[in-house]
């Protein structure tokens, strides 16, 4: 079969545009990546990069030579394994009883949820909760203010509408009890709307810098956010003084985007499936 | 089944409930407060807290902790110790306020002066006069004009940035640069009147100073921020600043002057002197400008002139071996006037405060007045290159430190920063290129008749910021003409400039008593 020539020149245009996009969406992270292995002098002169000038591993070698580099990761990657993992804990367990039909009360359970969602008891107070429960300059004060969220709870309930109660049914026939039922049955059928949620938790938990820098004050739990924070601006400072350092602010900057960036980039491959899988279950089955 | 459904639920839900109720009850909050009668040379752990970004700095404090505690108490200031901890930012002054209302504000912390000044109305800080008659190198190296800002109803509530007495340690850095290789290439003098500065930059832009062939050069450049201060300067006034006229003060930017100067711009825009791209750059734009040799002639700090004391005018020279930037006084107008802004160090550097709460704040005073001492014995090296001979060395003839140590390794080892809660400006490491533009910079300096910000100009921020902007740039591009002047003044005072010069003036006159 012969395509038209206006079919034609429509796909090479489209491919040419797509190509052109993607370029574009791709170009700042390779901007990074390249002025970061730059030299002082050469990222300093802008423009273009398409390759690294004056190739060099300083600008790294300044970032991993902070000796709190190792600790922050360490409490980052607490603060976001635990988080993540009890946040989903606790949204699921919420949102199952709460998409039973059959549950007593259920509108008031959620108008109080939905409340959260509209009103939120501010800065101020919210820190004073924290402190009154001996959370301040803890990890934890990064973990439990914000352990559950309303929005996540309804798109866990939805999920949990979608399947089959038969399948719960002949469960409990067979002996078990809603303990039992949610953690064999629910729990393994919501891996998609999990993953997902557990991304963004993630993610969210990874960046979160406004916490860390409010709750804590210790050195010794520094987070990776906070740290990079520190570093640039203990750059800048640098500059303003005219102190010269051996790598340019620019090039500490990108080097500490990608180094923050790189572990978030590791994990999204392996939960992305989930997602497509997510969208399928939605909407072939009936 | 539903029965079931029910009691497991209900009984589930009461937990929870149980649960978060005991949780909220709990409290085990023990203030911890020192007391005041115990001797005066009981050891006391000051808190500090800093809005600086070290990532360096030890957890426990390093070596620096260790030296400079022991180093005081053989000055006589026994029992001292600290502990400094940081946070990085623009949201610092948010916890700043957190704290203040959990009621944990530490000992002696950074703080900008909007913030201060509701801390003082809140009494969350204390006046520090009293403390201050044991300080005397405080008192010395701190100006008075720097104290004013920070006193509230007669007292001092504050602590600013001081600076040492050589002319090269002055705030004001800032004067006009230009490219001299460019200059000399052009067989062209430094230009030290508008007119000559005129001719400068017509060559700079037209007469290919950088001789590649290619019509590529610009002449002045500056960021969306720039007012191009040393022009006004030459007509005696800074936009921004208030200005001194019958007995009265008026913003810069109000006075006839300015529409002179924006006549003048607008002129040189017109012949192409002036970037195009300045209402839209960033400092990072100017620099990557800079870097590659497109601007003749520029407004910045004077440690440019010295390619090891910035990276920008090291990028330069790398890219351009032969390039130099030289610094020169801002150009003279019509009637011989000239100048550059005053810097407001008080401004630009945060203040410190201390908590009222704060420990023994006579000993704290006492340290700290320790620390910028520079006499046998004092803390004011020590504190900031570390141990003499080890991290530094200095040469007394000509009043010059080396430093051994680079800064991130001084920083380790807790030294310099953020430990310097006094902190006095000190530039004895710099090259003489670097002392001979500073005080080339400094030499005429137009200053501020007020550096207080009123009320009514934190009610009316835009004022400034978009409004006059706005005028400024659409003038000078020639967007608007020069008559639009007129109407930018009207406009500013109708929409409260008034009111901040009335109050402005109240606040001046109470300063002249």
């Amino acid at each position: 079969m012969k395509k038209p020539i206006a079919s034609k020149i429509f796909d090479a245009g489209n491919g040419i545009f797509l190509i052109f996009l993607s370029f574009i969406t791709l170009y700042p992270l390779w901007h990074e990546i390249s002025l970061s292995l730059s030299s002082k002098a050469e990222a300093l002169q802008g423009g273009f990069f398409f390759f690294p000038r004056g190739f060099t591993f300083q600008a790294y070698a300044n970032v991993l030579s902070s000796d709190y580099i190792w600790v922050a990761y360490g409490n980052t990657i607490f603060v976001t394994v635990v988080g993540t993992l009890l946040s989903l804990l606790v949204t699921s367990s919420m949102a199952y009883p709460l998409a039973k039909r059959t549950l007593p009360w259920k509108n008031v359970w959620m108008t109080l949820i939905v409340f959260t969602m509209i009103f939120s008891g501010g800065m101020i107070p919210v820190y004073l909760v924290v402190k009154e429960l001996s959370l301040l300059n803890t990890l934890w004060a990064l973990i439990l203010p914000n352990l559950v969220s309303a929005f996540n709870i309804i798109i866990v309930i939805n999920f949990i509408r979608g399947i089959p109660e038969e399948i719960e049914e002949s469960a409990m026939m067979d002996g078990a009890n809603p303990i039992r039922i949610y953690f064999s049955i629910i729990i393994p059928l919501c891996k998609p709307v999990l993953a997902t949620l557990a991304l963004w938790i993630a993610v969210g938990l990874w960046n979160n810098f406004f916490a860390a820098l409010i709750y804590l004050n210790d050195k010794a739990l520094t987070t990776l956010p906070l740290l990079i924070r520190q570093i640039i601006a203990g750059q800048q400072l640098a500059e303003e003084t005219g102190q010269l350092a051996d790598s340019s602010t620019e090039s500490v900057i990108a080097a500490t985007i990608l180094l923050s960036i790189i572990p978030i980039l590791a994990v999204y491959p392996y939960l992305q499936k989930y997602f497509v899988k997510g969208v399928m279950l939605g909407s072939v089955k009936s | 089944m539903q029965k079931k459904w029910k009691l497991s639920t209900t009984v589930a839900s009461m937990t929870i409930l149980a649960v978060l109720a005991s949780g909220c009850g709990g409290s085990n909050n023990t203030p911890n407060k020192g007391s005041n009668q115990a001797s005066e040379d009981k050891t006391v752990t000051y808190k500090f807290l800093r809005n600086s970004g070290i990532a360096e700095y030890p957890a426990d404090g390093g070596e620096a902790r260790k030296v400079l505690t022991e180093a005081a108490a053989n000055a006589g200031i026994k029992g001292v110790d600290f502990i400094a901890q940081q946070a990085p930012g623009e949201d610092y002054q948010t916890k700043l306020n957190l704290l203040a209302s959990a009621d944990d504000l530490p000992d002696f912390f950074d703080i900008d002066s909007m913030t201060l000044s509701r801390f003082v109305e809140q009494g969350l800080v204390q006046p520090i006069d009293k403390y201050l008659e044991n300080a005397p190198h405080l008192m010395k190296l701190i100006p008075q004009y720097y104290w004013d800002q920070v006193t509230f109803d007669g007292k001092i509530y504050a602590l600013p940035n001081g600076m040492r007495p050589e002319a090269f340690n002055s705030p004001n850095v800032t004067s006009v640069l230009v490219r001299q290789d460019w200059l000399d290439a052009l067989n062209l003098k430094a230009p030290t009147t508008l007119d000559e500065l005129h001719d400068v930059l017509r060559a700079f832009v037209s007469d290919d100073p950088d001789q590649n062939g290619k019509n590529d050069t610009l002449g002045l450049s500056g960021t969306k921020l720039s007012r191009y201060n040393s022009i006004f300067g030459a007509y005696g006034i800074i936009p921004s600043f208030w200005m001194e006229r019958d007995g009265q003060i008026q913003k810069g930017f109000t006075l006839p002057e300015t529409k002179q100067v924006l006549t003048l711009l607008q002129q040189w825009y017109k012949e192409g002197l002036i970037d195009p791209d300045f209402p839209v750059m960033e400092t990072k734009q100017l620099n990557e400008k800079i870097i590659n040799s497109k601007v003749g002639l520029f407004e910045n700090d004077a440690f440019l002139v010295d390619p090891k004391a910035n990276p920008t005018s090291e990028a330069l020279q790398k890219a351009t071996p032969a390039s130099k930037l030289t610094m020169i006084a801002p150009p003279k107008g019509p009637d011989g006037k000239s100048g550059n802004p005053e810097t407001n160090a008080v401004a630009s550097a945060p203040l410190r405060a201390l908590s009222v709460k704060a420990q023994n704040p006579d000993k704290l005073f006492r340290y700290l007045d320790w620390l910028v001492d520079d006499s046998e014995g004092g803390g004011f090296n020590l504190g900031l290159y570390g141990v003499e001979g080890t991290d530094y060395t200095f040469d007394k003839e000509k009043n010059l430190i080396t430093q051994s140590t680079s800064y991130a390794d001084l920083y380790k080892k807790g030294y310099n920063n953020p430990i310097r809660m006094a902190f006095i400006i000190d530039r004895r490491w710099t090259t003489e290129a670097v002392r001979e533009g500073i005080e080339t910079a400094q030499k005429n300096i137009i200053s501020n008749a007020l550096w207080k910000t009123v009320p009514a100009e934190l009610d009316y921020p835009d004022l400034e910021t978009k409004l006059w902007s706005e005028y400024f740039v659409k003038i000078v591009t020639g967007v608007w003409s020069i008559d639009k002047f007129d109407e930018f003044v009207q406009k500013y005072n109708q929409q409260g400039g008034k009111q901040i010069a009335e109050q402005a003036n109240e606040e001046w006159k109470k300063m002249k008593k």
